[in-house]
């Protein structure tokens, strides 16, 4: 109650006009709602529960508040009975500063103390079947644990509540919930909000958790993690300001689904838009894996500056673009599975001052949805929707919704930065892995994050090729990076430099500070950088590798050690593990794994047994082993090759003959059995020009192995005469043993070893000693020492010009 | 006698840039010192690096990229050799920040005096003159550089351009999410930090021409010397800059053509690049520098080509007035004993 006081009290700022609009609109839903659907599929566990929601929504674009009422059909497929429903409320994590979300991330958003501008959400009236059941209306904590006296401490998270059924729900039936709600919408800091006349409203309406076997599964909004709901369709009606339609005609709005029909006119000032997620054409239509295409959230957008591009996403063009990916599919896949992807219109909206970026936030767009269809099946709707969020709207980008994505970008970028196309190829995968493949982020977020990281490098790396490093100066990108740092000294330093002089008790002087274009005179990019690329994909091994042992990858998202451990573990260490894999099994059949686990998961809630399962099924490799060892635990591996060669010394000393008498053998004299100076393979070695025989080499290769992570490894022996020899050690092997010596005699010397010779495997923990040359690298290290004499020569010119 | 006649009245810049030119000893000997030290950063970077290559990366495959895994296998000794060089080099600046100050006053000497030969010795001979003198206009002028940071970056741009101008709020100064688009906060970004820069490139040509007026007049006062400067710059700005701007478009032209050499002759490495290629690269490395300190030499010469005509020399009691001797030969004082002198006056 004392939070419906509370709200009762901060509820005013909507306009009477609104007011009067939404209340005609309340309760108007149940004779709205569209036609009784039937679930398009069968249930295949005891998770797929189908919902269809029909909302309505007004907004006052003064006081930046909503009020809406919703329609949820829902089946119960979770073959238990259940005797209360649970929803989120996911806009009350903005209400305060103790909701879990804000308690997690420390009382910031995205670096921004939240002070003001908040946002809650309050749930007016709640029926099921018609019949009222506000009153049994309660918050509920499932994730927080309560404090050792019963109280909650400090949590007054209320993203999460119920109401009891007013009788139980069978599983197979059928049941109608009506809500009227009002949410106060916060400052766009994260995921959800306002700019100025900008929205990014993706938490705004109360959304069903997902009963699983009997128990609902719905976690609180926490910092790192949100998503998960039942599939199903959505019709949305948004009453805005007329101002979200242009004078050209073209709506500057934007949501899940299409717009359909587009919009209607309310007098002067409102329009009236309506979505269908997915349309009706796209619910009708199998997609080429067999599934009638549903979605699991509903998320819009709006900004009257939005600039609207769109272009038609085809499979023909892409498929002559990169034939030789469509040939790999072919032959891993087979002629039988049909690869044709369906045409879909891509939908830009874009902020004006960065309008010249839209052909490429389209391209990479279009690239994931190329390539990500062609490995794990199409995209089965008729639109995407790209964001570009506005300025100071950054706290919406970069995320994720069904048909509908965020992006973040900066000006003056190429594409070969990877700006905006790193991010867009990331969120337009997410369509695939988290849209399509709903696995329950709350629990398992690598499911979509790491699946999804290890795909966007991929495809970017076919698409754009090498990502190019740079330097930032006042908002321009050059080239490149410094070799070493900046001059240090820490506080005596910033006093002999003059970047700070300071006396306490007295402000701080900063005679020598730093400013754009004076450090680029300075640095002199130039004439001192070294230019750099990175391969994304190695990239993500560089990124796991900042906390490569923290936890086991498969985790509830929110209990992680700390927040680089949760990074790590469900953005790059899967996809490096994935990467791994690829390698080990090979890459068709890692293919066909992981296009069945897509298949069947597709609309449904796989976790992670449910991928160990259908990857091995569909690859038809049993690696349990591997995925255990891999995402169930915190083993990790460092191989390493260590090589002395060196010519068999001369026989010398007594040596004897059969059973015989020993006898001291002359200098220069041969024994008459002699096995030292037998090659490798028994056979004598060759006299030199000289007529004398040389000595053969005597090899020692050891490779070594630190950690528990075991896995055949693959190494190759090149001779100075270009030979080359492979060989394999097993996994058995490095169970038993974490060394494994070869030792002989070789005619030829060994010019090179290498582990992995084919970079299979992404996971070793220190590659540096994978590798041994004969030949020591000789220049290299005058090449770079050049450059770190160039820039501390130019730095000390700089410092010398200031003192005179 | 021509010659002296035409160069005399080709363009400061040119006169300057001869003059410096012709000092060869002071300039290589500037950039050798330069050499010298910077060579104490990199040589801690090769012995570090030699030792993590040895034979572990097949030889010149990371001669054009070091590559995502060197960087990743070798974060942790890669950021301690920056860590080490960023440590000794910020020792190195300190030095080079008094070279500076000590340097000025040799450049003056040399460019003030019209004999040739014995450049070094007269060159460090100044700059031991002039360095308590060119300390405290440095020490000046960071001040001044403090308080105009402070102007440009703090409370006043903040509190008038940002909030009074911008209508930003307090609390969004460094953000800037409440204006409208990124090309305003960009546009806003340049303002800023090319007025600071424009107001640094004043203040060292200030300083210049504060350093060599002390130099002409041969006084002790940096403050006064700084503030009749002030004067002769706003008076004649044009003909007190603009030299000083061509030459940093010289120094602007050597930075980019030998970048750009730089840059063609580094993407041509891979591993089967020779040496000379690696020569080629080391050599324009070393032009650059060398260069540019030569441009640094005829600043000095065109302040002192330009003061020469503006700055108006002090009136000093001439110690000599009574005096009497040859050219190059020794000079007597006259005094009322003088035997010389009673016969002169008769």
């Amino acid at each position: 109650m004392t939070s419906y006081t509370l709200i009762e009290t901060m509820k005013t700022p909507i306009t009477a006009a609104s007011a009067a609009l939404s209340a005609a609109l309340l309760w108007c839903a149940p004779v709205l709602a569209q036609e009784v659907v039937r679930p398009p599929e069968k249930a295949m566990d005891d998770r797929s529960n189908f919902v269809t929601y029909d909302i309505r929504a007004v907004l006052d674009n003064e006081a930046k508040y909503l009020r809406g009422s919703e329609t949820i059909t829902w089946t119960n497929r979770s073959g238990e009975t259940t005797k209360d429903l649970w929803f989120h409320a996911y806009l009350n994590a903005f209400s305060n500063n103790r909701s879990t979300h804000l308690i997690e991330s420390g009382g910031k958003l995205r670096d921004t103390k939240v002070s003001n501008e908040w946002g809650w959400q309050w749930v007016r009236e709640l029926k099921v079947d018609g019949e009222s059941v506000i009153e049994s209306f309660r918050y509920r904590l499932p994730d927080t644990q309560p404090s050792p006296d019963g109280n909650y401490v400090q949590n007054d998270d209320r993203t999460v509540f119920s109401v009891d059924l007013p009788k139980p729900v069978k599983s197979g039936e059928t049941i109608t919930i009506e809500l009227e709600w009002e949410s106060q919408l916060p400052r766009v800091r994260r995921r959800t909000g306002y700019k100025g006349d900008f929205y990014l409203n993706a938490h705004w309406y109360p959304k069903l958790g997902v009963l699983e076997g009997g128990e609902w599964n719905c976690h609180e909004f926490h910092r790192s993690t949100e998503f998960y709901a039942d599939f199903g369709y959505y019709r949305v009606t948004l009453d805005l300001p007329r101002e979200y339609l242009g004078e050209d005609g073209v709506l500057r709005v934007g949501g899940s689904g299409v717009a359909s029909p587009k919009y209607e006119e309310k007098g002067q000032d409102r329009i009236e838009v309506y979505y269908e997620a997915p349309s009706q054409e796209d619910r009708a239509t199998e997609d080429h894996l067999g599934h009638m295409p549903m979605i699991h959230n509903f998320t819009w957008t709006a900004d009257p500056k939005f600039v609207v591009k769109e272009h038609t996403f085809t499979w023909k063009e892409w498929a002559e673009k990169h034939p030789e990916e469509v040939e790999i599919a072919r032959a891993a896949f087979g002629p039988e599975v049909e690869l044709e992807l369906r045409d879909v219109n891509v939908k830009l909206l874009i902020q004006p001052e960065r309008v010249e970026q839209a052909e490429r936030h389209i391209r990479a767009t279009e690239a994931a949805l190329f390539f990500y269809g062609l490995w794990f099946g199409e995209y089965p709707y008729e639109e995407v929707t790209v964001i570009d969020p506005a300025w100071g709207g950054r706290a919406a980008g970069g995320m994720e919704y069904p048909t509908i994505f965020t992006c973040g970008t900066k000006l003056g970028t190429t594409p070969d930065m990877y700006v905006p196309e790193s991010v867009t190829v990331h969120e337009a995968g997410h369509q695939f892995w988290y849209g399509l493949v709903g696995n329950n982020e709350f629990e398992a977020a690598w499911l979509d994050e790491g699946f999804n990281s290890y795909t966007d490098s991929e495809v970017l790396w076919r698409e754009y090729g090498p990502q190019r490093r740079t330097t930032e100066y006042s908002r321009i990108f050059v080239d490149g990076r410094r070799m070493t740092g900046l001059p240090a000294g820490g506080k005596f330093g910033d006093w002999a430099l003059a970047r700070r002089w300071e006396i306490e008790g007295y402000p701080a002087l900063k005679p020598m500070r730093s400013s754009g274009f004076l450090n680029l005179w300075r640095d002199q990019p130039w004439l001192t950088f070294q230019r750099a690329y990175d391969d994304p994909r190695w990239s993500d091994r560089g990124s796991f590798l900042r906390q490569p042992a923290g936890d086991p990858v498969d985790k509830h998202a929110w209990v992680y050690r700390d927040g680089l451990t949760y990074r790590s573990n469900s953005y790059p260490r899967p996809a490096v593990l994935l990467r791994t894999l690829k390698g080990l099994v090979g890459n068709d059949v890692f293919l066909r794994g992981m296009r069945h686990y897509s298949k069947v998961w597709r609309n449904r809630h796989p976790y992670t047994d449910d991928f160990f399962v259908a990857f091995q099924e569909g690859a038809g490799v049993d690696c349990q082993w591997f995925l255990e060892d891999a995402f169930r635990s915190v083993k990790q591996t460092d191989w390493g090759v260590t090589v002395s060669q060196s010519r068999a010394s001369k026989p010398a000393g007594w040596f004897q003959v059969g059973n015989g008498p020993f006898k001291e053998l002359a200098a220069g004299e041969e024994p008459e059995s002699n096995t030292v100076y037998a090659g490798g393979q028994g056979e004598e070695s060759a006299p030199d020009e000289g007529g004398e025989t040389s000595p053969p080499w005597e090899v020692s290769i050891l490779l070594s192995q630190k950690g528990e992570f075991c896995i055949p490894l693959p190494w190759e022996i090149t001779y100075e005469d270009g030979t080359v020899e492979r060989g394999v050690w097993t996994r058995a092997q490095q169970l038993k043993d974490n060394w494994f010596r070869m030792s002989f005699e070789s005619e030829t010397k060994v010019a090179s070893v290498v582990l992995d010779p084919d970079s299979n495997y992404w996971i070793d923990t220190d590659m540096s000693d994978n590798q041994w040359y004969a030949e020591a690298d000789e220049v290299t290290a005058l090449r770079w020492s050049e450059r770190v004499l160039s820039q501390w020569e130019h730095m000390l010119l700089w410092y010398m010009s200031v003192g005179g | 006698m021509s010659e002296e006649k035409n160069t005399n009245t080709a363009p400061i810049t040119m006169r300057a840039l001869n003059g410096a030119v012709g000092r060869t000893a002071v300039w290589v000997s500037c950039w050798l010192i330069f050499e010298l030290l910077a060579l104490t950063v990199a040589m801690g970077w090769f012995d570090w690096m030699a030792d993590v290559l040895q034979n572990r990366y097949a030889p010149g495959s990371l001669l054009n990229d070091l590559g995502a895994n060197f960087r990743i296998d070798h974060r942790d000794s890669m950021s301690a050799a920056s860590e080490y060089a960023a440590g000794l080099g910020a020792i190195l600046a300190f030095i080079a920040l008094l070279f500076g100050a000590f340097t000025g006053g040799g450049w003056l000497q040399v460019a003030l005096e019209r004999t040739e030969g014995r450049s070094l010795r007269r060159f460090f001979g100044g700059s031991a003159r002039f360095f308590w003198r060119f300390l405290r206009l440095m020490f000046i002028q960071l001040l001044f550089l403090a308080f105009l940071g402070w102007v440009v970056y703090e409370m006043p741009w903040e509190r008038f351009i940002l909030g009074g101008l911008m209508g930003v709020p307090d609390g969004d100064y460094v953000s800037l999410e409440t204006l409208d688009s990124e090309a305003t906060v960009r546009t806003l970004t340049w303002v800023q930090d090319g007025l600071y820069a424009a107001l640094f490139a004043l203040v060292s040509s200030w300083s210049l021409y504060t350093r060599t007026r002390l130099a002409l007049h041969d006084t002790k006062s940096a403050l006064w010397a700084g503030l009749c400067t002030f004067a002769t710059i706003f008076r004649n700005p044009i003909r007190t800059l603009r030299p000083l701007a061509l030459l940093f478009c010289v120094d602007l032209a050597v930075v980019f053509l030998c970048g750009r050499a730089l840059s063609i002759f580094s993407g041509e490495l891979d591993a089967d690049t020779g040496v000379a290629t690696l020569v080629v690269i080391f050599a324009i490395g070393r032009v650059a520098v060398a260069l540019r300190h030569l441009t640094r030499g005829a600043r000095y010469y065109a302040a002192v080509h330009v003061s020469r005509e503006l700055v108006r020399p002090i009136a000093k009691p001439d110690p000599w007035k009574e005096s009497i001797g040859g050219p190059g030969g020794p000079r007597y004082p006259l005094g009322e004993d003088d035997e010389f002198a009673a016969m002169v006056r008769g």
